[in-house]
């Protein structure tokens, strides 16, 4: 189940009443870089002190080893497993957001609650699978009747080889074995042998063998690192690209070794893309990353914008995720493609923020966008009036956004309990740019603000629900400007003219690739993973940022096929 | 020993207070002192102040004190109330003492630990007092958790914490909340002596095999993800055994309870799922499965919608408490939100009646459980607009066994008005409460300072004992 489709769920990561604009921070503001001029981008091709030097190879990072399954992952692997689609974690405590994503392994821990949570949806489960035949049958491929206890052998190995997505050891098959043993006589329905197959159920999907990836690996190879083992990159490899189990031919290439080799990974992991369960984390992956639980509960000036809806939410979101699924499937684009493509797909709700008139249904439509007006993701309605006021745009959400996820800038948070009032409209002031160029003058503001508003004002030609107009309080709208990005700065004229030149800026190509490395190996970058940056950067410019390819070389990396040998702090 | 409790007539329309079957034993009837439990009754987003408070002058709290205020519902109850001013959060917010978060987080993750938030997730680097009172006297049980509404991940969906960085995620779901708490008492002998079988069998296997992993050579944060699994595991293990509690609620009112639906996070759910949860924490705190229990009415940042009991709302609890028509302050103001923010904080007091007539219901000793409590109903912030943390609206009802004064508004606080942050910090509170209800320090004496050793002060909140 994806978390967009998932109510409760849905208010995380939204704002709170946090003060937006930017009073007296002397403190903070020093955490803004000065632009391209300053010393803190290393544009100017100087390495900072604490890189490490790349020319000695890219080397692996520690990683966590004890990997517990998020809620999708596991409702995910027990539809694989089972053929039982329930989503039980709808019920399950929530997992946290940690470093941008939900699925950051160093948040996802087992208390007290989630335990009795596992207990509960297992013995679940378990009943529903001896109860359907469809289920029962696919896990217990041979007839009771003849030899039981062979069966049961049959029966236990071939269910743990999936469920802990590796072949269990002798004692590991005996242990359960004797658990199918104790079975008979603890239910009140169902034959011995069924009784057996419940018990064992209930018992590996309480195991840590199932509810954790576990990479026990240890031996150090001639480079002094620890390649994973075969079945442990088949996990990586589909809990990445599927946010579910291996399939049989993941674990048949583990089997027979040849999962090690990078080419056979490679293949695989084309295999994998190509199939529609990689849909799963690609949609969760952009969700994350652009916010999109914001455009929830989006509330606007009736009197402005008669055909907006707050109801509009999921179409608003559905109508994004429409959109990257066609820039990364139908074109094999690129991030220049996501952020430049002038299409997108519209129903009856979205079809009237881009002022069209014909009448959509409850389907999604592609559309032909003016190439003049409109490009890729900044200039959808989710992301435009999520970022926006009550009855105006907002230049300083929208460019938080971009600074901060975009461009991957370190932007601190504002400080708090600040005066957030906009100067009137009145006299010099005459436009939404007016009134915050002058909110945010003062100098302490300015830091920070310099970054921010420029992105913004670019966005100006979108009204408080992405609605085009040339207009702003009857002034015309000047969308021109310099935006100051990590490394470097680049002027604009208008809003394509800026979403193509960010599209095609280094820091936003490899701003993409780092949110993708967080979500993909479940962790924040460390320091040691500069040089794995920097490579992973390299090989997809000579790709012009294909989006597959990109999903592809994360699989392709030193990290990603080994670990540090020390153990991680 | 075995010990089971009746509650009926739970959800009986009848004036003063509800029938109750008691059948508890003579011989804890008998017993010298009751036990001293702690309550919290916590709500976010902070109230109307201007109407909160008793309109009559600091001392004896008489009828006059509530009429036409916010804490109207309680007039019955003045002479068991305590309503001190002049507290202040610690650490401090606006900045003024480090901690990470913004005013909500720490709102939330300061309140029962009084301990600076920390890290990415910025949760509190402590454990909270009900878990702490858990740990001393609940026999190696949790301090029960409940939630009404959404479980928000993250720092604004907690208070209860049992260590550093460690948040308690309350349950939300009543029927779930009264199975683990009831045990396997629903069943017959027969299905139950099963059921503990299947389970010892699997947390067996499951606790081997968590054993055997723990013996590999492991970071120091794989390991403490195994170990507080395994530790979670052995928990499930303790709940089972015969000499577990019975707790059970009247027969008619728990098939109410099963009868929940899957909605139990819309708002149109707030009411009726916040009273079965009252019902449960009573029956949970009388029958003894816990001597503390939290019940956090939404979260940090969010709430419902009130659209009931003379209620309209068209914007939830937060966007009401900013007087604005957006969570992030984007929207346009809210006419008349002060008098719905007022409306708001009465339904809540009301909702704290019914959980003081629950817990009166019960019978201990010359008095009832409420006597033998501390139920303290506290908030997040003070003044939600400004996300004030000074002058913290606190209503604790119940003497906890004659530790603390009663029928009494009093200012604990040295200085003149009691908007400061000067003398009082919260942390006293939480040491007062732990002392009243008998939880100690190391050394087996009295605690004399919780929370941080570095933020707020040391010692009791003397004008509040009796």
């Amino acid at each position: 189940m994806l978390r967009a489709e998932n109510g409760t769920r849905s208010a995380r990561g939204k704002t709170r009443c946090r003060h937006v604009a930017l009073a007296v921070a002397p403190m903070l503001a020093v955490a803004c870089y000065e632009g391209s001029g300053g010393d803190g981008g290393g544009g100017d091709g100087t390495q900072p002190p604490d890189t490490p030097a790349c020319a000695d190879g890219v080397q692996p990072s520690p990683s966590p080893r004890v990997v517990r399954l998020t809620h999708t992952q596991y409702d995910n692997t027990i539809r694989d497993l089972l053929a039982i689609e329930i989503g039980s974690s709808a019920s399950f405590i929530d997992d946290p957001q940690f470093a941008g994503f939900d699925n950051n392994a160093e948040a996802l821990a087992v208390n007290d609650r989630l335990a009795r949570d596992y207990q509960r949806a297992a013995e679940e489960l378990a009943a529903m699978v001896v109860a359907d035949p469809g289920p029962y049958d696919a896990l217990v491929p041979c007839d009771p009747e003849a030899d039981a206890e062979g069966c049961a052998r049959t029966f236990v190995s071939a269910f743990l080889r999936r469920a802990f997505r590796r072949p269990p050891t002798d004692a590991e098959r005996d242990q359960y074995l004797e658990l199918w043993r104790t079975g008979p006589g603890l239910y009140d329905e169902g034959s011995t042998f069924a009784q057996g197959v419940r018990l064992v159920v209930e018992g590996a999907l309480q195991s840590p063998n199932f509810l954790y990836r576990l990479e026990l690996s240890d031996a150090v190879d001639a480079q002094g690192l620890v390649p994973l083992g075969g079945y442990e990159l088949a996990s990586r490899l589909s809990y990445m690209l599927w946010n579910s189990m291996p399939d049989e031919a993941l674990l048949a290439a583990a089997e027979d070794g040849s999962l090690v080799d990078p080419t056979v990974l490679e293949d695989h992991a084309r295999r994998l893309i190509a199939d529609s369960r990689a849909l799963d984390p690609i949609r969760d992956f952009h969700q994350q990353w652009l916010h999109m639980s914001r455009y929830d509960d989006l509330i606007k000036d009736p009197e402005q914008y008669p055909r907006f809806d707050p109801n509009f939410a999921q179409s608003m979101v559905s109508e994004t995720q429409r959109f990257i699924e066609h820039v990364i499937f139908e074109l094999d684009g690129d991030v220049r493609t996501l952020f430049t493509e002038p299409v997108t797909f519209v129903n009856q709700d979205v079809a009237s923020m881009y002022g069209l008139d014909e009448t959509y249904g409850g389907e999604f439509e592609r559309i032909e966008l003016d190439p003049t007006q409109r490009g890729g993701l900044l200039t959808q309605a989710g992301f435009l009036a999520s970022h926006a006021y009550f009855d105006t745009s907002s230049p300083i959400h929208r460019g938080v956004f971009v600074q901060r996820q975009v461009l991957c800038a370190d932007l601190p948070d504002p400080p708090a309990n600040i005066d957030t009032e906009l100067p009137p409209l009145e006299g010099e002031i005459e436009t939404t740019r007016d009134q915050v160029e002058a909110h945010t003058a003062p100098p302490q503001c300015a830091a920070c603000h310099n970054l921010i508003n420029e992105p913004g004002f670019a966005l100006e030609t979108y009204d408080a629900v992405g609605a085009w107009r040339t207009e702003d309080n009857g002034f015309p709208i000047d969308a021109s400007g310099e935006v100051v990005t990590p490394s470097g700065s680049f002027p604009f004229d208008g809003p394509i003219d800026f979403v193509t030149k960010l599209a095609e800026n280094p820091d936003t190509q490899r701003c993409y690739l780092t949110q993708w490395f967080r979500y993909a190996y479940a962790r924040e970058e460390s320091a040691d993973d500069a040089c794995t940056l920097d490579a992973l950067d390299e090989t997809l410019v000579a790709t012009d940022y294909n989006i597959q390819e990109l999903m592809v070389a994360l699989t392709q990396t030193l990290t990603f096929r080994h670990r540090k040998a020390e153990v991680a702090p | 020993m075995r010990r089971r409790l009746f509650l009926t007539g739970a959800c009986g329309a009848m004036v003063g207070l509800p029938l109750l079957e008691s059948l508890v034993p003579r011989a804890a009837r008998a017993q010298a002192q009751a036990p001293r439990r702690f309550i919290a009754f916590f709500e976010c987003n902070g109230v109307n102040m201007q109407q909160f408070y008793p309109s009559t002058d600091y001392g004896s709290l008489t009828p006059e004190s509530f009429a036409g205020r916010s804490l109207a519902p309680l007039t019955e109850y003045a002479d068991k109330l305590l309503i001190p001013r002049g507290i202040h959060m610690t650490p401090r917010g606006f900045n003024r003492d480090p901690s990470e978060g913004d005013d909500h987080a720490k709102g939330m993750g300061h309140k029962l630990t009084a301990q600076p938030l920390v890290g990415s997730d910025a949760y509190a680097s402590g454990i909270s007092i009900d878990q702490e009172i858990a740990n001393q006297l609940n026999g190696g049980r949790p301090a029960l958790a409940l939630v009404v509404g959404n479980r928000g991940g993250g720092v604004l969906g907690h208070i209860s914490y049992t260590g550093s960085e460690q948040p308690v995620t309350g349950e939300n779901n009543p029927w779930l909340a009264y199975r683990d708490l009831m045990g396997l008492g629903g069943l017959d002998d027969e299905a139950r002596a099963r059921l503990v079988a299947r389970r010892e069998s699997v947390l067996d296997l499951v606790g081997e095999e968590f054993q055997r992993l723990q013996s590999r050579d492991l970071s120091q944060s794989d390991r403490q993800k195994l170990d507080m699994h395994f530790s979670a595991i052995r928990d499930l293990e303790t709940g089972m055994g015969d000499d577990g509690l019975v707790c059970e609620l009247d027969p008619a009112r728990a098939a109410e309870i099963e009868g929940i639906g899957p909605d139990i996070t819309r708002d149109a759910e707030f009411k009726r799922v916040g009273r079965m949860q009252m019902d449960i924490l009573a029956m949970a705190i009388a029958c003894g499965a816990t001597r503390a229990a939290t019940l956090q009415w939404g979260s940090g940042a969010g709430g419902p919608t009130f659209t009931w009991d003379g209620m309209s709302h068209e914007y939830n609890h937060h966007k009401l408490s900013h007087g604005n028509t957006a969570d992030d302050c984007s929207g346009g103001e809210v006419e008349g939100y002060e008098q719905m923010l007022a409306d708001i904080d009465t339904w809540f007091a009301g909702e704290f009646k019914y959980l003081l007539d629950r817990l009166s219901a019960y019978e201990e000793g010359e008095g009832t459980v409420l006597d033998n409590s501390a139920c303290v109903w506290m908030n997040e912030l003070s003044d939600g607009k400004g996300h004030d943390y000074r002058d913290l609206p606190y209503v604790i009802a119940g003497s906890c066994g004659g530790y603390l004064r009663q029928g009494e508004y009093v200012k604990v606080t040295a200085e003149p008005d009691p908007l400061n942050d000067v003398d009082v910090p919260h942390n006293m509170l939480l040491t007062t409460l732990l002392n009243a209800v008998g939880a100690t320090a190391p050394d087996g004496g009295p605690v004399t300072r919780f929370g941080h050793p570095e933020f707020g002060g040391d010692g009791e909140i003397e004008g509040i004992k009796a």
